[in-house]
């Protein structure tokens, strides 16, 4: 009977794990931490907006649990023996648990979404840096000042986050392939690395800056280089003068900005370069305009990829298949797993250094 | 909360018995200063609070989660956010400012009036006794008219959360209270 009951609750494990692997969970939990991360530093106290954003993410939670074990008919009590077994922290990472727990601890919630601001923070430095070969001012000088040691550390912290994060990537998709293609037995499954998509989207952006690069050197008087430099730095300031309005209000606003800058970028721009101010000339204008347009597509293009790269992975093998793994290889992925946690731990410390760095 | 029992903390199974506790007061009460100092931190550079802290005090073998919020005017009409399934209410007052006395004792009296605090036990700290001028617990008990509340559980407790002086006191209060209510 005992056993019954293990089989059971192992079972319910499976299928939970298996739906929070899935697309139908991370991709709107994901959505939405891109979404609202932006406000969260990683200061001791916490704003009241925060509050706000984390009961929006315990709803979402809510809904997106509630609903799938309704489908499947799993109910609340399995569901709460299920998730508190041993068993939920080894079928599933921790990463992964992560972000159910977050929704009834604020403080764990609250280190994801700070987490979150960072990777997209470092994503957006990166995008600047390959643009312009160099940061712009306003990101090395000023109370943000990086020492070159610093500088050079961030540069291997992103390294780490890119090859684990990839490395994480490859494994989950060989994973899934190996399984598919054990069920199916079809020797000529297509593999489908992420890298791939992201090759495609260089060729892409390389592709934008040409074009954009011939559009730049508008201002005839000067140089098209320090110009492009300046303008990058107002940008900036605007960005960080709206990161650091402390009100809550101002995450409502944002948001609503933002649900407008999906639809008319040019309605979006006018209004942003309206708040700087009459002090600006026509050409300044334009520029801040043609820069905001391209931060803009390039965070378009950000999250398209994320959504891409997600919508890519294949749907997670259905329940029947994964009663069927093969223990081995279970131990294999569990060790490999166990060295993907220790290099998100390296990836973390180092974040914490430059975070108390700066 | 929904039926999946998210923010009851069913899902973790910490074998300890986690509590929530607010800690409110008009600005400037000390309620940063005496957070810190039941966790045992740093007390000499706190600032106003405009948003809110949380830390985790372990006492008598239970996890006490204390919410301290920002006590600014401002912010004030944000506590009632703050009020959901608390176990225990910590109010902090500074005893040497006699001119909000009044104040303060409005701003209790609307908390203690909301629902979500009904039969809550209230714990008021009378701080800054540090200060020459100030007002003895005594005084400020019966200022705030403590001994009409009759449907809670209530302790003044004297202190001073730089000094540290009267906050243990205050802890055990709050421990012999959780554990009476188990029973």
């Amino acid at each position: 009977m005992a056993a019954e009951e293990e089989d059971d609750v192992e079972w319910v494990v499976d299928t939970i794990a298996g739906f929070l692997r899935g697309p139908a969970w991370s991709i709107p939990i994901l959505e939405f931490m891109e979404h609202n991360c932006e406000v969260f530093d990683d200061e001791e106290e916490s704003k009241l907006s925060y509050t706000e954003i984390y009961q929006e993410y315990q709803a979402l939670v809510e809904r997106l649990l509630e609903d799938y074990l309704k489908e499947v008919g799993i109910n609340e009590e399995k569901f709460q023996e299920a998730f508190s077994s041993p068993l939920a922290k080894t079928h599933t990472s921790q990463a992964i648990l992560q972000t159910v727990l977050a929704a009834e601890d604020f403080r764990l919630f609250k280190k994801m979404m700070v987490q979150k601001n960072i990777e997209m923070q470092l994503q957006a430095i990166q995008i600047i840096k390959e643009r312009n070969g160099v940061l712009p001012e306003c990101l090395t000088e000023g109370s943000d000042v990086f020492s070159e040691i610093e500088q050079e550390e961030m540069k291997v912290l992103r390294e780490v986050l890119r090859k684990s994060k990839e490395e994480y990537e490859i494994e989950q998709e060989r994973k899934r392939t190996e399984e598919a293609r054990a069920k199916l037995k079809a020797p000529d499954v297509t593999h489908n690395f992420p890298g791939d998509s992201r090759e495609a989207v260089k060729v892409k952006e390389s592709t934008e800056r040409a074009e954009d690069s011939e559009e730049t050197p508008k201002c005839p008087l000067e140089g098209s280089h320090k110009s492009t430099k300046e303008d990058a730095k107002r940008v900036c300031a605007v960005q960080k003068g709206t990161e650091n309005l402390p009100q809550p209000s101002c995450t409502k606003g944002k948001e609503d900005t933002k649900k407008r800058s999906a639809g008319k970028s040019s309605e979006n721009t006018v209004q942003k370069a309206g708040v700087k101010g009459p002090d600006l000339s026509e050409t300044e204008k334009q520029q801040l305009k043609q820069r905001e347009d391209y931060l803009k597509k390039k965070r378009d293009l950000l999250l398209a990829t994320k959504k891409e790269s997600k919508n890519n992975v294949p749907p997670p093998p259905n329940t029947d298949q994964k009663e069927e793994e093969s223990p081995p290889k279970e131990g294999m992925s569990e060790e490999k797993q166990r060295l993907l946690q220790k290099r998100k731990m390296l990836a973390e410390k180092l974040k914490e250094e430059v975070i108390s760095k700066r | 909360m929904g039926e999946l029992g998210l923010g009851r903390s069913k899902l973790k199974g910490s074998p300890e018995q986690e509590l929530r506790i607010v800690l409110l007061g008009l600005d400037n009460a000390g309620k940063t200063t005496l957070l810190k100092r039941l966790a045992s931190e740093e007390v000499s550079t706190i600032t106003p609070t405009q948003g809110f802290n949380i830390k985790s005090v372990h006492s008598h073998g239970l996890k006490l989660n204390v919410w301290d919020i920002g006590g600014q005017r401002s912010i004030r009409p944000y506590w009632k956010k703050y009020l959901g399934s608390t176990d225990l209410l910590i109010y902090v007052i500074d005893s040497a400012d006699q001119k909000r006395f009044e104040e303060t004792g409005q701003e209790l009296a609307e908390l203690t009036e909301d629902e979500s605090l009904t039969g809550v036990p209230l714990l008021v700290f009378a701080n800054k006794q540090d200060l020459v001028t100030a007002a003895p617990a005594a005084e400020i008990a019966e200022g705030l008219s403590l001994h009409t509340y009759r449907d809670r559980e209530w302790q003044i407790q004297a202190c001073s959360a730089l000094s540290g002086e009267g906050v243990q006191d205050g802890m055990n209060w709050i421990s012999s209270q959780i554990i009476n209510r188990k029973k």
